[in-house]
C-alpha cells in the first residue's frame, strides 16, 4: 500500500519555522557583514574618484593659471579658475599670492571662501616661481552621500532577498521535506492501527530518501516479524489450552489433594476429589472459603510462614505440617505450593500428600532401631564376657595340658632316672671300688677313674635337675616367717671367704605360706648362680652378694644381688626357658625349675642385669602380716 | 543565534579599524597627492607629450597623457600613484609616481615607467597596500 499526500502537515510547518529560525539570523548577519564590506568599499572607491577628479582638476587649472600669469590676461585667468566650481563637491577656490595672504583671484567671483571657513581645503602652488597659491574648499558629503545610499538601497535589497529566499525555501520545503514527511508521518499513524504495512514512495537518494527507504525496510521487517509472533502466539495459545485441559484433567483424577487458591485473599476457587475426600468435606463447603475459615490449618505460625515463603519466593515445597479434617482428625501432610497462570489471572495451587501413615510407620522404624541397637549392645557385652570366658578357659586348658605334660614327663624321667640312677649307682660303687683296689698300685688309672667318678656324679646331678624340674613332689606347706626362715637357709651356705656378704632382712612380720624345702630349692639356685658369677670375677675386683628383703602391698620381697659381670637383655630374656645355660655345665634347669617353684606358690621371680652392673634377682611370695594373723 | 549575529558585527568592526588605522589617507592628502602627480605632468609636458629615456631601449619616448588611476597606494611613509599614459602608436603605458611628504606638500621623487613588476612584487610581500 503506497501514499501519496497532498500538503504538509502543522509538524513539517513547525519544522520549517524552526528551520526560518538558523536561516534567517545566519542571512541577516551574513548580509549585513557582506553588504557593509561593499558599502565601505564603494565608500573608499568613490573617496579615490573624489580626490582624484579633485585633484587633476586643481592641479590642471593651477597650471593653466601659472600660464595665465605669464599671458597676463588676468580676465582669462578669473574664468579659468571659476570653472573650478562645476564640479560639485568644490564649494570655492582663491589664489592668492602667498600663503596666508589675501586672494588675488576668487570662485564664486567677488565671494571667494568666505562663509566656507569649516569646509575641508587644500592648497596648490600656482605654476612655477610665481609665489602664488591656489586654495580650494571642497565638500566630501559626496562620499558619506554614497555610502548612505548604498546602505539604503543594500538594506533594500537584503530585504528582498531575505522575503525571496524566505519564500523560496518555503516551497522547497514543501515540496522536498514536507510532503514526504507528511507521507512518512501518515505511514507511520496507519501502521499504528493497522496490520498491514504502508511504504512511503522514495523522495530520491538524499538523507529524507534514505529515511523513507529505512522505513519502508523496518516495515517490512516489522510486518514479518508480526506475523511470526502472531503465528508463535497461537500456538503457545493452543498449546497453552493444551496444557490446562491436561491439567485440569489431572487435577481431577490424580490421587493427591489438588486445590487452586486466590493468593490475594486465599479463598479456595476449586479442590479435587482427592482433596474433598482426604479432608472430609462437601465441595460447597470448600468453594469460596479460606482454609482459615475451614481451620484446616492446625498452627496458624505455620501456615504464616508457608504463605510468606510463597509470596517471597514464589513457591514451597515439601512443607511439613499438620492439618484437620473435617471429623478433628489430624492429619500429617508436606504441602507444596506455587503461583501460576489459569485463565490469565494468577492462582496459587497447592498440592498436599498424606504422610500420617508414613510417619507412623518411620517412628515405628525409629523405635524398632532402638531396640535393635539395645539388644546388640547387650549382644556385645555377652560376646565380650564370652571371649574372657574363653579366654580363661584356654589358659586354663593350656595349664591342664601343661600340667598333664609335665606331669607325663615327670612320670618319664622319674622312670628314666630310676632305670638310670641303678647302673650309675652300680658304675659309681664299681668305680669306687677300683679306686681303692688301685690306689698306691701306680698303674696309671687313678685320674681316669676319678674322672669317672666326677661324671657319675655330674649325670646324677643332671637326673637330680631333671626330676626337680618334671616331677612336683607333694610338700608339707606351713607358715613360716620370711626373714627368720631366709636367714636359717642362708646360714647354711658355705659362702666362700673372697665373697662379701651383706643382709638386709627388713620384714620380721612377714609370714609365706609355703612348703619350705621347695622354696630352698629356688633360694639354693639363686645363691649358686651367684656364687658363680662372683667367681668369675677378675680377683681385684670386689666381690659383693647382697640380699635383702622387704613387705609391699601383701607381698614378701627378697632380693638376691651380686656385683658380678651381668648379663645382656637378651640372655635375661631366655633366662627361665627350661635347657638354657650360659655355663659349660648343668642342663640349664635350675632357674627355670626355680620359676615354676614360686609360681606353684603364687609367687613370682624377676631378673634385672646388665653387662657390667650385676644381676638382681627379686623373688616375691604372698605374705601376711604375723600379728594380723594372730589377731 | 545573537551570539553569531555580534561575534560577526565584532570581527568586521575589528578588520574595518585595523584597516583604516594602519593604512588611512585623509581625502585632503589624498587631492594633494592627485594635484602633485597632475603638477608634474603638467610642468613636464613639452606641447602636451611627456619625454622619457629608456635606458634598455637607449631610445627617448614620448607619452601623451591618459586617465588617472583614483586609487593611491602606501609604501610605509610614502605614496604610489599610477596614471596612464599612451604612445604614439595609442598603446596604454603605466607609469607610477613614487612621493613622499615636504611638510604639508609633497614632492615626486621618483618616477617609473612601464614596470609594474617591481610593485606587484611589494604588493604581494606587504610592503605596498591600498592607502584607505
Amino acid at each position: 500500500m503506497a501514499l501519496n499526500p497532498s500538503s504538509p502537515g502543522p509538524g513539517a510547518s513547525r519544522l520549517f519555522c524552526k528551520f526560518l529560525l538558523v536561516l534567517a539570523p545566519a542571512f541577516l548577519v551574513s548580509s549585513l557583514l557582506g553588504l557593509s564590506l561593499i558599502a565601505e568599499h564603494m565608500a573608499q572607491d568613490t573617496h579615490n574618484q573624489l580626490s582624484a577628479r579633485i585633484g587633476t582638476q586643481a592641479a590642471h587649472i593651477a597650471a593653466a593659471l601659472g600660464r595665465g600669469y605669464q599671458s597676463g590676461d588676468t580676465g582669462a585667468s578669473q574664468d579659468l579658475l571659476s570653472t573650478l566650481l562645476y564640479d560639485p563637491a568644490i564649494l570655492c577656490a582663491e589664489v592668492r599670492s602667498g600663503f596666508g595672504d589675501a586672494s588675488v583671484l576668487n570662485a564664486p567671483r567677488g565671494l571667494g571662501c568666505i562663509g566656507q571657513e569649516q569646509a575641508e581645503h587644500f592648497k596648490i602652488p600656482v605654476g612655477v616661481d610665481h609665489g602664488k597659491v591656489l586654495h580650494v574648499r571642497f565638500s566630501s558629503d559626496e562620499v558619506e552621500a554614497t555610502r548612505r545610499n548604498y546602505r539604503e538601497f543594500s538594506l533594500l535589497a537584503m530585504l528582498l532577498g531575505l522575503l525571496i529566499s524566505a519564500g523560496a525555501s518555503y516551497i522547497g520545503f514543501r515540496l522536498i521535506i514536507g510532503r514526504p514527511l507528511k507521507a512518512l508521518l501518515h505511514a507511520i499513524r496507519h501502521a499504528g492501527t493497522s496490520a498491514q504495512p504502508v511504504c512511503v514512495p522514495s523522495s530520491g537518494r538524499d538523507e529524507l530518501g534514505i529515511v523513507i527507504g529505512a522505513y519502508n525496510q523496518m516495515q517490512e521487517n516489522l510486518f514479518e516479524e508480526t506475523r511470526r509472533v502472531r503465528q508463535k502466539t497461537a500456538e503457545l495459545r493452543a498449546e497453552r489450552h493444551l496444557n490446562e485441559e491436561l491439567l485440569s484433567k489431572v487435577f481431577q483424577v490424580s490421587p493427591y489433594p489438588f486445590a487452586i487458591v486466590d493468593p490475594e485473599d486465599g479463598t479456595y476457587h476449586n479442590v479435587n476429589e482427592a482433596w474433598l475426600s482426604t479432608m472430609g468435606y462437601a465441595r460447597e463447603e470448600v468453594i469460596g472459603r479460606t482454609a482459615g475459615d475451614l481451620g484446616i490449618w492446625i498452627s496458624s505460625r505455620e501456615r504464616a510462614r508457608f504463605v510468606d515463603q510463597v509470596k517471597t519466593e514464589g513457591s514451597a515445597h515439601a512443607y511439613e505440617a499438620k492439618v484437620r479434617t473435617k471429623d478433628g482428625a489430624e492429619l500429617d501432610a508436606l504441602i507444596s505450593g506455587e503461583h501460576v497462570e489459569l485463565g490469565g489471572e494468577t492462582r496459587l495451587f497447592m498440592v498436599a500428600d498424606d504422610i500420617t501413615e508414613l510417619k507412623k510407620a518411620d517412628a515405628e522404624r525409629q523405635r524398632h532401631h532402638a531396640e535393635i541397637l539395645s539388644a546388640k549392645v547387650e549382644l556385645e557385652d555377652t560376646n565380650r564376657q564370652l571371649l574372657q570366658r574363653t579366654e580363661e578357659l584356654e589358659a586354663t586348658q593350656e595349664a591342664l595340658v601343661q600340667q598333664e605334660r609335665l606331669a607325663t614327663l615327670g612320670e618319664l624321667t622319674a622312670t628314666v632316672s630310676h632305670e638310670l640312677r641303678n647302673p650309675l649307682a652300680a658304675i659309681r660303687s664299681s668305680v669306687h671300688l677300683a679306686i681303692q683296689k688301685t690306689k698306691g698300685l701306680e698303674i696309671g688309672i687313678d685320674r681316669p677313674l676319678e674322672r669317672v667318678e666326677r661324671n657319675v656324679v655330674r649325670c646324677d646331678s643332671i637326673i637330680s635337675d631333671l626330676l626337680g624340674y618334671a616331677s612336683d613332689p607333694v610338700c608339707d606347706t606351713r607358715h613360716v616367717e620370711g626373714d627368720h626362715w631366709l636367714r636359717t637357709t642362708m646360714n647354711e651356705f658355705d659362702i666362700p671367704a673372697d665373697v662379701h656378704l651383706i643382709t638386709q632382712f627388713a620384714a620380721p612380720n612377714a609370714q609365706v605360706h609355703i612348703a619350705p624345702e621347695r622354696i630352698r630349692q629356688v633360694v639354693v639356685n639363686i645363691i649358686e648362680n651367684a656364687l658363680q658369677a662372683l667367681a668369675g670375677m677378675p680377683e681385684d675386683e670386689p666381690r659383693v652378694l647382697k640380699v635383702t628383703t622387704a613387705a609391699e602391698a601383701g607381698s614378701y620381697m627378697a632380693a638376691f644381688e651380686d656385683s658380678g659381670p651381668g648379663m645382656d637383655a637378651e640372655t635375661v630374656a631366655k633366662v627361665f626357658e627350661p635347657l638354657f645355660s650360659t655355663k659349660s655345665y648343668g642342663c640349664g634347669l635350675g632357674l627355670a625349675t626355680a620359676k615354676k617353684i614360686i609360681e606353684k606358690y603364687r609367687g613370682g621371680i624377676r631378673f634385672d642385669s646388665e653387662p657390667g652392673a650385676g644381676t638382681k634377682v627379686t623373688m616375691s611370695l604372698p605374705a601376711t602380716d604375723a600379728h594380723e594373723r594372730a589377731a | 543565534m545573537r551570539i553569531i549575529a555580534m561575534a560577526g558585527l565584532i570581527a568586521l568592526g575589528i578588520m574595518t579599524s585595523a584597516a583604516n588605522a594602519s593604512d588611512k589617507v585623509s581625502i585632503t592628502e589624498k587631492i594633494m597627492l592627485q594635484a602633485t602627480m597632475q603638477q608634474s605632468i603638467a610642468h613636464q609636458l613639452v606641447d602636451g607629450k611627456y619625454y622619457y629615456f629608456d635606458a634598455k631601449a637607449a631610445k627617448v619616448h614620448a607619452l601623451y597623457p591618459g586617465k588617472t588611476h583614483p586609487m593611491i597606494m602606501r609604501m610605509g611613509e610614502h605614496f604610489i600613484l599610477c596614471t596612464n599614459f599612451r604612445k604614439d602608436d595609442g598603446k596604454a603605458v603605466n607609469v607610477d609616481f613614487y612621493v613622499a611628504r615636504q611638510g604639508d606638500s609633497f614632492v615626486i621623487f621618483d618616477t617609473v615607467v612601464d614596470n609594474r613588476a617591481p610593485i606587484k612584487q611589494l604588493m604581494k610581500a606587504g610592503h605596498v597596500r591600498v592607502a584607505k
